[in-house]
């Protein structure tokens, strides 16, 4: 089970990403609008994109005992495009919800956006596959006191890409914890 | 909930089958008429028709949409198995869309162009989406899971033409429908008759015929007139007919459907409408169309009015509440039968089959339940408020009716979920492509319902959850229609994704040119990035532009890879060349560091396919276009090239030295010369004409890829103003080809010649790109952030452009200056080494004078001539004139041989004989610079001479000072000289002592010996006052005035200090070196004032290195030091080393005073502590300097008596004790009172054998006065009362420092003085016994 983490700044620009994959047991979300669509396909093509993009690759998932799909590869830009559209609910959700933690935002077929807004508008988006809303939580909050001490750092701007080494490794043992 | 009158999509209007007797058929297609069902169904949808509700309640229509299909074409269909059907018709809409899609794509862009501005491109549906929903709304074949198709009206249509019209009618009625048992058999049935003008019968036999047919078949009948002229009428236009998916596999191939007839230009509606026609006359039109209002609303609406009304009783009595509980307890039991709901004999004299019986499971091969048809009869007529409720129910039931409460329902969340639910029990009733099929109809069916854009459900999810997972085109256009909608919706990253998931399954399918356009879409609504609610200080603050923030790294080259590759297979292969070369950008590297390893390769592969990719195309590109091949429009976006690190470099530049060191001597050389004349010195870094230079560039791969560069080379340009500039005057080098590994940095140096003085700009650099694609970049720089006005501060204001430059000149003043041997110097501490500078006049002009430039710590001399060397002198003492000042070596002018010529030719050369000394340990760098000129008044040139050599130590000498414990020597010294060399014997020649005052004498012989490694000597040194008269006063006048005007904050003027009289000792009896050599005297004076210097610098942190000679003297008139000269005579090398002693004799605080007057002076306020916390550093350090010692002058020396030997059995015994009061103060008389007290108890810390107190007799009080220098001698008795060791402690001397003055004596100061118990000097009393 893979996660993508995106640290947005308000304009959009991504400071930092993160691929992590999870040992634990993928929990398949229970979601009546996406889980239960019907998948079928009468196509004798099962490219990546099908595996990325629709809710058969659950299927496929399950058969191949959950091994790694998705991870940098080509498709890095899908997951990407994924994370960019969700933007456009997670301003919308801001808009009404005053919440900083806005979960299971969007839906992208298996994908699950989950969000974190901070008070200055940063945006920590995380794809998922499963339903972990407290571990969410709480990896949002690690994450957030991680980037508001990187902010104090007086050469950090809102556009400078997160390049530190201990904010890295940092983030990568939080989600190890909690993902 | 139930809105009001809203259209539905066309697809749900009543079906109504038509059966045309032959008769009929022939006639129309006699007149070129198209099948009577199509040319009803011109007539459809019909205005303004008004139903009524259940509650009687007129609703009216403004569309009342009808279908009307060929009946036997509808059952041939019905036996068609539905899934292979679902699959055709999948298939089909697949073909329809691929063989179309390049038109559309056309048109609908040349549409979007011109509706641009008013954005109603947005609004009206894509082409592709319209031919999906045409041909599905178009689907008329009856389904097992819903009765919007099957029939709800069969029209029995003969004509008048045969004789017995009605035997016609009689038959087609007698014909059993040949349904499968599926089908809904509740239907209304109609007999039509057309009657043509040229029918056999006449009007009113006509007529007759009808009241009989009315009379057989009951009041649902028609009697049509046609005109029907022959030859036909032009056609009238009317709507295509919606296209159907032809009947089977075989007919696909041998006719295409209606609308696939028409001319290729079918998207284009508009004209396809125009062909399409009927040719009748209007009065047939109207005849026709009077029919079909009087058919429905006198016939049709009514009776489905009653059969809801009917239907909607039985429904109600079974929702009553006794019938819900049964039914539920059915469902929850499970029995699959149906509820004998009581089956109402429809009075429809018409209807000859009764209504089917209600069935529970609907699809099992019965008919759709009553309830289903009810709830499509209400919806048709538009009675919402029923047909909701039996939606409701029936969706409760579980028998679908989640899809069409959409339609029905206001915008709610409950809608979304209605939608989800509708599309989750396809996947439990269907097959794969009828399930496809059947969400495919759905999203259809929602997309056209009203409101469907408007709600907050976000419809266009709903398209994207029917596309689900289908990689047919169908679904991907759905996909591409959520995407449209999005875009509507102002969600464009969400319409960017769903494009690319489009474009993504479209290309599967093959359908390449609406993959490239939802790829391009995808692109272009990534790339517009939305409007953005900050702050603009929020950029402001950042220093950036609005629109220049980076977004993700990895969509757009994901974008555009594809996009270019499906440009390639195209055949586009320009415009794929264009995208491969903009994915080469330089990637910037994962965001984060890999953790994972399936990370880590991700640029470098996706680098090396972009590469790969590239070279094909661009490759492919030029083998293809031939002469055409042009590659203006090709511009590689990633620079391999850093301008900032271009660099020139210039034949002498490869010296070496240390640019500081450069720097600094170019400093002291204009320091100097700025008081001998104006002319300036030539900075070096200009080229010569004829000779290479080499531009070095730092090339850097940015890819995760090998790349290589050919035909590499410099783009050199002449002065901008120039005229006479070509390109031939300058030869560059052109490098073939370099290959940079991944991510590689590297240095390039290119040779530049030019043959004629100029001045070059070196401007580009080009070279050919993996040796295909022709680039340049560019290597001038932009110029510094101006900052001096308040516009530039307040905008961005730069510098003009910085590109480097070459100034090329001829080499008419030009020096080469080079040492004779370059071998690995290797010298020992203190070495004096004899080196030879080879000068040569390698210009074309005479140089006038050379003057040498050395760095401020180098010790060198220049030999003028060698005689003076030889010259030693015999006495064992030398004087000789310092001028005491601090003051730096000045550069030297260099002598010429002596010839005839006064200047130095062109060719000429000499050597100039050189001694290094080496001061320093370690690795040292000798850094020398030649100025030179042609003549007075002309500017200097310089050229560099760098040389390392290394130094070991060799000796280590030590100097250590005490009072003389006789009365000959005031002081002595002990000089250790040991050998500190690994394995060298070293011999110490010569020790010269050096000082103003004091005059020193060998206490024992030098040892002339060699000292071995780590052995070392000693050499005990007698030191006195040098005889003479000797006053420093006006240097430590001279001292005490500069210090005061620090102390003060006062300006310190340059003057100098006074010259000093030096006095060398010669320790050793037979000198073999003079000091009063010219070199030795200036190596003596550099080695010391690079001591003093040193100190200064690390001692007055806060006075200015520049002022100390101005302050400070080289001597201090009391300093005392030690020269040493040594020889390696296994080497040949020889040297000598300064060991600067220290200061001898007391002084009295000079400075006191003026410390004190500092203190005391009023405290100017400073608003900085750091001034203050400055001022008092300043203070300190003067306080503890040299020139303000202050200490006891006087000082007791006991001179230890030989062992008393005493018959202690006559008398006690007196022992006399010397001791010795010396003033080593130079200047001042000290009275002294010294009073001996007998000890009682003397504590003994050393825990030894304690000492015997001394017990004074006779006097013991001494007073007396000292002048300066001056001793004397006390003799105080001892009484020793028995053998034994008795201390001569138990003194105390009290000592008044002061100066006569004409009130008499003055103290200035006092001290107190008490034996040290360190040093316990004592007497031995030996008892004898007389003989």
């Amino acid at each position: 089970m893979s996660h993508h983490l995106f640290l947005l700044s308000p304009s959009d620009t991504p400071l930092y990403s993160l691929t992590h994959f999870s040992a634990k047991p993928s929990q398949a979300a229970q979601s009546p609008l996406s889980a239960n669509l019907p998948s079928w396909s009468t196509s004798a093509f099962a490219g990546t994109l099908t595996a990325l993009s629709g809710a058969s690759s659950v299927v496929q998932a399950s058969t191949q005992g959950g091994g790694v799909r998705m991870g940098g590869g080509q498709d890095r830009h899908v997951i990407q495009m994924i994370a960019n559209a969700s933007l456009d609910v997670i301003e919308e959700v801001v808009r009404r919800d005053n919440g900083m933690y806005l979960k299971s935002v969007d839906k992208f077929n298996e994908w699950t956006v989950s969000a974190f807004v901070t008070p200055g508008n940063m945006k920590f988006v995380l794809l998922h596959e499963g339903k972990n809303d407290e571990g969410i939580r709480l990896f949002f909050s690690e994450v957030w006191e991680l980037y508001v001490k990187t902010t104090l750092n007086p050469f950090h701007t809102a556009h400078s890409g997160i390049v530190s080494g201990v904010f890295d490794a940092r983030v990568r043992a939080s989600a190890r914890k909690h993902l | 909930m139930a809105r009001v009158a809203l259209p539905l999509p066309p697809s749900l209007g009543p079906h109504i089958c038509v059966i045309s007797s032959l008769d009929l058929a022939d006639l129309l297609s006699s007149l070129s008429l198209p099948p009577l069902p199509q040319i009803l169904q011109s007539f459809s949808p019909l205005p303004q028709v008004t139903t009524r509700t259940t509650s009687l309640t007129p609703v009216p229509l403004t569309a009342f949409a009808l279908r009307f299909s060929d009946l036997a074409e509808i059952e041939e269909g019905c036996r068609e198995d539905e899934e292979e059907r679902a699959g055709r018709t999948i298939d089909w809409i697949s073909a329809r869309i691929s063989s179309r899609c390049a038109k559309w794509i056309e048109d609908w862009e040349r549409i979007q162009a011109a509706a641009t501005e008013n954005d109603k491109a947005y609004k009206s549906r894509t082409p592709w989406w319209n031919e999906v929903r045409q041909c599905v709304e178009g689907d008329h074949i009856p389904s097992k899971f819903e009765g919007w198709n099957h029939p709800v009206a069969i029209v029995y249509a003969v004509s008048t033409m045969l004789a017995n019209p009605l035997q016609t009618l009689a038959q087609l009625h007698a014909r059993p429908l040949q349904f499968p048992s599926w089908v809904d058999t509740t239907h209304l049935r109609y007999s039509l008759i057309i009657h043509p003008e040229n029918s056999p019968l006449t009007n009113e036999e006509a007529t007759a015929l009808f009241n009989a047919v009315k009379k057989q078949y009951g009041l649902h009948s028609y009697l049509l007139p046609l005109a029907l002229p022959s030859p036909p009428p032009p056609p009238v236009p009317v709507p295509i007919p919606p296209p159907r998916l032809p009947s089977t596999p075989q007919s696909v191939l041998q006719t295409p459907d209606p609308s696939a007839m028409a001319p290729e230009s079918v998207s284009g509606s508009r004209a396809a409408r125009d062909v399409n026609g009927l040719r009748l006359t209007d009065r047939d039109i109207q005849q026709i169309a009077k029919f079909v209002r009087e058919f429905v609303s006198m016939c049709l609406v009514p009776w489905m009015e009653k059969c809801v009304a009917d239907w909607n009783e039985n429904f109600t009595s079974t929702r009553r509440l006794p019938s819900r509980l049964f039914s539920s307890t059915r469902r929850l039991f499970g029995s699959g039968t149906a509820s004998p709901a009581p089956v109402q004999s429809a009075p429809s004299p018409t209807s000859t089959g009764s209504f089917s019986s209600i069935t529970g499971v609907f699809p099992g091969g019965e008919p759709p339940s009553q309830q289903r048809r009810l709830a499509e009869f209400a919806t048709i007529l538009g009675d919402l408020k029923p047909a909701t409720n039996v939606w409701e129910a029936l969706r409760k039931d579980g028998k679908s009716g989640s899809e069409v409460l959409p339609l029905l329902l206001s915008p709610s969340p409950a809608v979304t979920f209605h939608v989800s639910h509708a599309l989750s029990t396809i996947t439990s009733s269907g097959t794969e492509a009828s399930a496809q099929l059947r969400a495919l109809t759905y999203a259809v069916r929602w997309e056209a319902g009203p409101g469907f854009l408007t709600s907050p459900s976000e419809g266009d999810r709903w398209l994207v959850w029917a596309a689900s997972s289908g990689e047919e085109p169908p679904s991907a256009l759905l996909l591409a229609q959520a995407a449209h909608l999005s875009v509507r919706k102002h969600a464009l990253r969400r319409a960017a994704l769903w494009y690319l998931f489009a474009a993504n399954r479209l290309e599967k399918s093959g359908i390449k040119p609406l993959t490239v356009y939802f790829l391009h879409k995808a692109r272009e609504l990534y790339i517009t990035s939305p409007e953005k609610g900050l702050s603009p200080s929020f950029w402001d603050a950042e220093g950036i532009e609005t629109q220049a923030s980076t977004r993700f790294d990895g969509i757009l080259p994901g974008l555009e890879h594809a996009l270019g590759r499906l440009h390639y297979t195209t055949g586009e292969v320009r415009r794929a060349v264009q995208l491969f070369l903009s994915l080469l950008r330089p990637s910037s590297g994962p965001t984060s560091p890999p953790e994972d390893p399936s990370e880590a390769p991700k640029d470098i592969v996706m680098d090396n396919i972009f590469l790969e990719d590239f070279r094909l195309a661009f490759q492919h590109l030029k083998d293809t276009s031939g002469s055409e091949f042009r590659t203006a429009d090709l511009t590689l976006p990633a620079t391999f090239f850093n301008p900032r690190l271009t660099r020139v470099r210039l034949p002498g530049d490869a010296v070496g030295g240390d640019p500081v060191a450069w720097q600094s001597q170019e400093d002291i050389w204009t320091t100097f010369w700025k008081t001998r004349g104006r002319e300036t010195l030539h900075r070096p870094g200009k080229a010569s004409v004829n000779e290479s230079f080499w531009v070095d560039l730092v090339v850097h791969n940015p890819f995760d890829s090998e790349v290589n560069l050919s035909d590499l080379t410099v783009v050199v340009a002449g002065p901008p103003d120039s005229l006479d500039w070509t390109p031939d005057l300058v030869d560059v080098e052109v490098l073939d080809e370099i290959v940079l590994d991944p991510r590689e940095t590297r240095t390039i140096p290119l040779s530049v010649l030019a043959k004629r003085p100029i001045t070059l700009q070196i401007t580009d650099v080009s070279y050919s790109f993996l040796s295909l694609l022709p680039a340049k970049e560019s290597l001038v720089i932009r110029g510094r952030r101006l900052q001096d006005t308040p516009f530039q501060r307040q905008n961005k204001v730069y510098a003009p452009d910085v590109v480097v430059k070459v100034e090329v000149e001829d080499a008419t003043q030009r020096l080469s200056a080079q040492f004779f041997d370059d071998n690995r110097l290797v010298l020992y501490h203190g070495e004096r080494k004899q080196m030879r500078i080879w000068l040569s006049n390698v210009g074309t002009q005479a140089i006038g004078d050379i003057w040498l430039v050395g760095g401020r710590e180098d010790e060198f001399w220049v030999e003028e001539s060698r005689d003076q060397e030889a010259e030693v002198s015999a006495l064992a003492s030398e004087t000789f004139i310092s001028d005491n000042s601090l003051l730096p070596r000045t550069p030297y002018r260099i002598p010429f041989p002596p010839t005839e010529n006064p200047s130095f030719p062109p060719g000429a050369n000499f050597e100039v004989p050189f001694v290094l000394h080496a001061n320093k340990l370690g690795e040292q760098e000798l850094c020398l610079m030649f100025t030179f000129r042609e003549g007075e008044g002309l500017s200097f040139h310089c050229v560099r001479l760098a040389r390392f050599f290394e130094v070991r130590p060799l000796l280590s000498a030590t100097l250590t000072f005490g009072p003389g414990q006789g009365l000959e020597n005031l002081f002595t010294s002990c000089l250790e000289v040991r050998n500190i060399s690994p394995s060298t014997s070293v011999t110490v020649s010569q020790v010269v002592t050096l000082s103003p005052t004091w005059s020193c004498n060998p206490l024992t012989s030098l040892n002339s010996e060699s000292l071995l490694p780590s052995q070392s000597s000693q050499l005990p040194i007698g030191l006195n006052p040098r005889k003479g008269t000797h006053d420093f006063n006006d240097t430590f006048n001279f001292v005490v005035g500069k210090l005061t005007h620090i102390l003060k904050g006062q300006p310190v003027d340059e003057s100098l200090p006074p010259p000093i009289t030096i006095l060398c000792n010669h320790i050793n009896e037979t000198p073999s070196y003079s000091i009063q050599t010219r070199s030795m005297m200036s190596f003596l004076h550099q080695g010391r004032r690079n001591i003093i210097i040193r100190q200064l610098a690390a001692q007055h942190l806060y006075i200015a290195p520049a002022i100390h000679p101005h302050i400070f003297p080289l001597y201090h008139p009391h300093s005392l030091d030690i020269i040493l000269f040594w020889d390696v005579p296994s080497d040949g090398r020889s040297g000598h080393i300064l060991v600067s002693g220290g200061i001898l004799g007391a002084e009295h605080g000079a400075l006191n005073a003026a410390i004190q007057e500092a203190e005391e002076m009023k405290v100017k306020r400073s608003m900085y502590a750091e001034t203050q916390r400055e001022r008092s550093s300043v203070l300190e350090a003067i306080r503890a300097s040299e020139w303000n010692a202050e200490m006891n002058p006087v000082s007791l020396v006991t001179i230890e008596p030989d062992v008393v030997r005493h018959n202690f059995s006559e008398l006690s015994c007196h022992v006399p004790v010397t001791l010795m009061l010396r003033n080593f103060s130079m200047t001042h008389p000290s009275r002294y009172t010294l009073k001996l007290a007998s000890e009682v108890t003397p504590d003994n810390p050393s825990g030894l054998k304690s000492l015997a107190p001394p017990s004074w007799i006779g006097r013991l009080t001494f007073r007396g006065t000292l002048e300066p220098m001056q001793h004397t001698v006390l003799k105080p008795t001892l009484l020793a009362t028995g053998p034994d060791m008795y201390t001569l402690d138990g003194w105390q001397l009290e000592v008044e420092v002061g100066q006569r003055t004409d009130q008499g004596w003055q103290t200035i100061y006092r001290y107190l003085e008490k034996p040290s118990r360190d040093h316990r000097p004592c007497v031995t009393v030996v008892a004898v016994t007389p003989p």
